[in-house]
């Protein structure tokens, strides 16, 4: 799973500037001060916290940029009949946000967009969320919208493959999280396989603060 | 379990095996084909659920991993996780599985699964389950898998090798 190398698609994410709004200056402006790689994979250039908007699971229209500034926020991309890559992802994350002190839960926030709009309606969505962490915020849009909004993410847009006997069918799509920090710069992705126990090292340094002793004894490795 | 009687030929090429390759099988009573670790998910919503497990073969012999069952759920495939140059993940259906002699086959989270469809909507975390495993050679296997949540997968399987056995 490489993430690197993006520099090509970089002149292609122009054209969708209204949308994200890259920063290569944020390079330099480190003021959260705990920023080093940790487990994930450090983006060539740092992405600037998206503007899109998409259906929430109530049914009313979810503003990323406004609803989600300011806080830690983990967003990624699947669908709710993926039994094995996506449910590990998100419960791994819920159990260690799980964890934190209830001020920095307060700071933190999922965000899951579905690949797969034809099946995961949005009870369907609320309900497979509601199984890790209430909270979690599911959107849903047409192809065409989650098309533009990974291109502008530069991961690989979502693919629906060729239909089973029985009418169902599997969505390959990019599974790293892409993680924005509280001052709305993604630096890093985190792709799958991370640990809990990686999580629960990286968390608070994505957070801004440095693990404590607690924290980096759990976050063995 | 499942103690199925061979037949006397295989038993003695068996043996000649084992004067063969010594100390290939230890004790001789050793099973050659075990299941262990199997772990059912109790699904997230309305989706299927996901089954994971551990092959250990200590024979000589290679076998193939046919087909899985399992009373919870209305049926079950067998999956693969492929992930490609762009990043992006896949799911590929796998037909067989082969078992190679002397070796672990896993089937762990980011790589090979079994996806139970409809499974029963009572699956619940503490629940036991039954799960029958049909190889080439060694015929029906029955195993008992602990269900679990997704929250337990981390600990209880390991997308990487695992630090420990549980």
């Amino acid at each position: 799973m490489r993430i690197g190398s993006r520099f090509r698609t970089i002149a292609g994410v122009s054209r969708v500037a209204s949308v994200v709004t890259l920063a290569a200056a944020a390079c330099t402006n480190d003021q959260s001060g705990y920023i080093e790689q940790g487990h994930g994979v450090s983006l060539p250039v740092p992405i600037a916290r998206p503007a899109f908007t998409l259906s929430a699971t109530d049914g009313k229209p979810f503003a990323f940029g406004d609803r989600t500034r300011g806080k830690l926020t983990f967003l990624l991309f699947g669908y709710t009949h993926c039994p094995d890559v996506c449910p590990v992802h998100v419960a791994n994350i819920a159990e260690v946000l799980r964890t934190l002190p209830y001020a920095e839960r307060q700071r933190a926030t999922l965000v899951f967009v579905t690949t797969d709009p034809d099946r995961d309606s949005l009870p369907v969505l609320r309900a497979w969320l509601a199984s890790f962490d209430s909270t979690f915020v599911g959107l849903r849009g047409t192809k065409s919208e989650i098309d533009a909004l990974e291109y502008a993410l530069q991961i690989a847009p979502s693919i629906r493959g060729p239909s089973n006997p029985d009418g169902t069918y599997e969505v390959g799509h990019a599974a790293q999280v892409i993680v924005f920090q509280p001052d709305d710069f993604a630096r890093t992705v985190y792709p799958f396989g991370v640990r809990q126990a990686e999580w629960a090292k990286d968390i608070p340094k994505l957070l801004g603060r440095p693990p404590t002793l607690i924290e980096r004894l759990t976050g063995r490795s | 379990m499942a103690t199925t009687w061979r037949p006397l030929v295989r038993g003695l090429m068996r043996m000649a095996a084992c004067a063969v390759v010594a100390g290939a099988c230890s004790g001789g009573s050793a099973k050659e084909l075990r299941v262990r670790r199997v772990y059912v998910v109790a699904p997230a919503g309305t989706s299927p659920a996901a089954m994971y497990f551990t092959v250990d073969n200590d024979g000589v012999w290679a076998d193939t991993l046919i087909s899985i069952s399992t009373p919870a759920a209305a049926g079950a495939e067998l999956h693969e996780t492929v992930a490609q140059a762009s990043g992006m993940l896949t799911m590929a259906p796998l037909s067989l599985v082969n078992v190679p002699a002397h070796a672990v086959t896993a089937f762990a989270p980011g790589g090979r699964h079994a996806m139970l469809t409809s499974p029963h909507a009572g699956l619940k975390r503490g629940d036991t389950v039954t799960v029958t495993f049909v190889f080439m050679r060694r015929g029906e296997l029955r195993a008992r898998a602990a269900v679990i949540s997704y929250a337990d997968v981390d600990t209880a399987t390991a997308a990487r090798p695992a630090p420990s056995e549980p």
